[in-house]
């Protein structure tokens, strides 16, 4: 293909990230991002943005942790640098606990955050329900200032934003070269994927800016995440469940999970609730497919089903996709490359 | 029996909320008060940024290093109170860091989770080979004084607006014990050539992606002189400046630039911080702090006072230790005029 005609379809982390890693690889393709929904309204947005792995049991282990170091030491580079507040990187330091000691006490991606290592017996006692625990340093995005800062950066290559419904990758044939497929939890309707399934978190974003470090139980249900101007208290992970509308009792149970770990939250202000769906999956559907009617073909790229591990992986899955895009414009064309003016 | 105490910033209120907590019950007649001409927000005290974090040496000082662990211990105390919030008192973690390998501090043992810096850590911090890391306290001046005046308020201590001109105003007014907790100006109550202004100077950002403190060394040239960076819960201070013998509390541009530039190479991130305010102020440097107590006569008056001055940059790292070990001179003072009966003295 000479100057290949791309859409990413979806607008989150995926499909900007996506769409960027694209355009850094394929440069003499257009590229061109649509979605019915651009930030602050994406799942991304209610997102936390902390970079710690989610584990797929589906993928293999050394590939997650590729995927996550990739990503770790592409933001670890912006949140160096001056570009840093403008998308919205930045390190963050904390503590993971157990109430009692996990099966696995040194997770895949240990030496990948800085500093991992166990809790000492005077910083447990800040936890009195906890028997073990881990202190690490991480990064964190604040979701919506770094996808504006990815929009922006598309902007400037050239990429077009498109707000668009697409309700069939297929209707997309004439006027696309090849299809990437970044729809999130939207795939599960647009190609019918069900294997992906939401798995439902509801966050309170609080103004609390004395909360300097992050904390999180183990099995991942209670969470304090502070970001740039809001501390993030969750959550929930409520497999299968579709709905998008706060709920008033799991945000008192939230309130009080967090104000257990952290009593000074008390006095938090501002609260807001958000709700999002985790596009999850076994394994993230990163692969190429061709989609074919009447001897017109469409290649396409998926890259969905991150669940709750979207943030720490993504720029890892991005290049996997842009390399997938780079096969597909590499190989041999049928009979459909010309019909499309 | 009527104690004053002389200034209102860190030292001064936490002196007498530690007398008035440990000898209101015990001593119905006594009468606390706080002389000022500075009260909160313009001490010196509330220019600090609040970090807890001694110096890298105590010179052998070990008093000194019990004293911050004092204050280190009950800070942690109160951390889970639900007063934190109010007294500004937050966990802090951060960096220290160095062109050079050096040995491990007095209060490595007092912080919590202190541990060397690995080299992936340093790669954020170019021209530094070695490095710190470890969990400390803040306690924001601008919270914490106004808390303190709310709690000896509440107590029914009186605040003076005024200038004390020398130990004998108070005494010739009934006062039988003088607290000196005058830091910077204690020169004016009684010379003291020990007592040297630091004269340093802040920049206040607004920069919330800031999570930690990073405080760099220049062993060679001594400590503050080295750009550091301390965010606090709403504002971000830079500094690193450190001129002993400057007494001036102007603002200097040529400071500005000094901290501003050095603390966009350490952190390329707060290029794009906004500034908010500047302000320079006299640490009360002394080779050693001094905290004691001494007659004074002068013609047919006499009277005690208790020296608590000379904290230098680490006020507020030890300011509760100091509180405690004036309380307990106090108590000498009590006893000794037969004032409290016997009463508990745990660390006479």
């Amino acid at each position: 293909m000479a100057a290949p005609r791309i859409a990413v379809v979806g607008a989150g982390v995926i499909g900007l990230s996506t769409a960027l890693c694209i355009v850094e690889t394929c440069p003499s393709s257009s590229v061109t991002v649509l979605s019915d929904q651009f930030s602050p309204n994406t799942t991304s947005d209610v997102a936390a943005g902390m970079l710690i792995p989610h584990t797929y049991p589906g993928t293999p282990i050394h590939v997650q942790k590729q995927w996550f170091k990739e990503t770790f030491t592409y933001l670890f580079a912006i949140s160096n640098s001056d570009e840093a507040s403008e998308a919205g990187i930045h390190l963050v330091s904390g503590w993971q606990i157990f109430k009692s000691t996990p099966k696995e006490e040194l997770p895949f991606w240990s030496d990948v955050v800085l500093g991992f290592r166990p809790m000492s017996e005077a910083e447990l006692q800040k936890f009195p329900q906890h028997r073990f625990g881990q202190a690490f340093t991480t990064l964190k995005c604040d979701c919506p200032s770094y996808l504006l800062w990815l929009e922006k950066r598309l902007k400037a290559t050239g990429v077009q934003m498109c707000n668009r419904k697409v309700a069939d990758l297929w209707e997309l044939h004439s006027e696309y070269d090849i299809v990437v497929n970044c729809t999130g939890i939207g795939a599960h309707q647009l190609v019918g994927d069900k294997k992906l399934f939401p798995v439902r978190g509801q966050v309170l974003q609080v103004h609390a800016p004395w909360v300097k470090h992050f904390i999180r139980e183990g099995d991942g249900l209670t969470y304090i995440y502070p970001g740039m101007h809001k501390v993030t208290l969750g959550g929930t992970r409520e497999k299968e469940s579709w709905s998008l509308l706060p709920d008033p009792g799991t945000t008192k149970d939230i309130f009080d999970r967090c104000c257990s770990l952290e009593a000074s939250l008390q006095d938090a202000q501002d609260i807001k609730v958000k709700v999002g769906l985790r596009p999850s999956r076994q394994c993230v559907r990163l692969q190429r497919e061709v989609l074919s009617q009447g001897g017109v073909k469409l290649p396409v790229v998926h890259n969905y089903g991150h669940g709750a591990g979207g943030f720490s992986v993504h720029r890892g899955t991005a290049k996997e996709a842009a390399r997938l895009v780079g096969e597909c414009i590499a190989a041999p064309q049928g009979s459909s490359s010309r019909a499309k003016i | 029996m009527r104690v004053a105490v002389i200034g209102a910033g860190v030292i001064g209120l936490s002196s007498a909320l530690c007398i008035h907590e440990q000898f209101q019950g015990l001593v119905p007649s006594l009468e606390l008060e706080v002389y000022a001409d500075h009260f909160t927000p313009h001490t010196t005290s509330d220019g600090a940024a609040g970090l807890w974090q001694p110096y890298l040496s105590d010179h052998g000082n070990l008093q000194e290093t019990l004293w911050n662990k004092e204050t280190f211990d009950h800070l942690l105390g109160h951390l889970h109170s639900p007063a934190a919030k109010e007294m500004g008192l937050f966990l802090l973690s951060g960096y220290n860091l160095f062109t050079e390998p050096v040995p491990d501090p007095s209060w490595k043992n007092i912080v919590l989770g202190f541990r060397n810096l690995t080299p992936k850590e340093l790669e954020l911090f170019p021209g530094y080979s070695y490095g710190w890391f470890n969990t400390a306290l803040m306690l924001e001046g601008r919270n914490y004084l106004p808390w303190l005046t709310n709690r000896l308020t509440q107590r029914g201590v009186k605040f003076f607006h005024k200038k004390v001109e020398s130990f004998q105003e108070l005494f010739s007014q009934g006062v039988d014990v003088v607290i000196n907790c005058t830091g910077m100006r204690s020169g004016e109550l009684q010379p003291d050539p020990e007592l040297q202004p630091g004269r340093g100077q802040v920049i206040k950002v607004l920069a919330p992606w800031v999570k930690h403190f990073i405080i760099t060394h220049d062993v060679k040239s001594g400590i503050y002189k080295s750009p550091y960076v301390i965010p606090g819960s709403e504002f971000t201070v830079l500094g690193g400046i450190y001129q002993p013998g400057n007494w001036s509390e102007e603002n200097s541009a040529q400071d500005h630039r000094t901290i501003w530039e050095s603390c966009c190479r350490l952190l390329p991130a707060l290029q794009t911080a906004k500034i908010v305010s500047e302000w320079s102020g006299l640490r009360p440097a002394r080779a050693r702090v001094r905290l004691e107590r001494e007659s004074v006569r002068h013609g047919n008056l006499q009277g005690e006072v208790i020296h608590n001055y000379g904290h230098g940059g680490f006020g507020i790292t030890i300011h509760w230790g100091c509180a405690m070990a004036a309380a307990r001179l106090l108590g000498s003072i009590l006893q000794e005029r037969g004032k409290a009966g016997s009463f508990p003295q745990s660390r006479l």
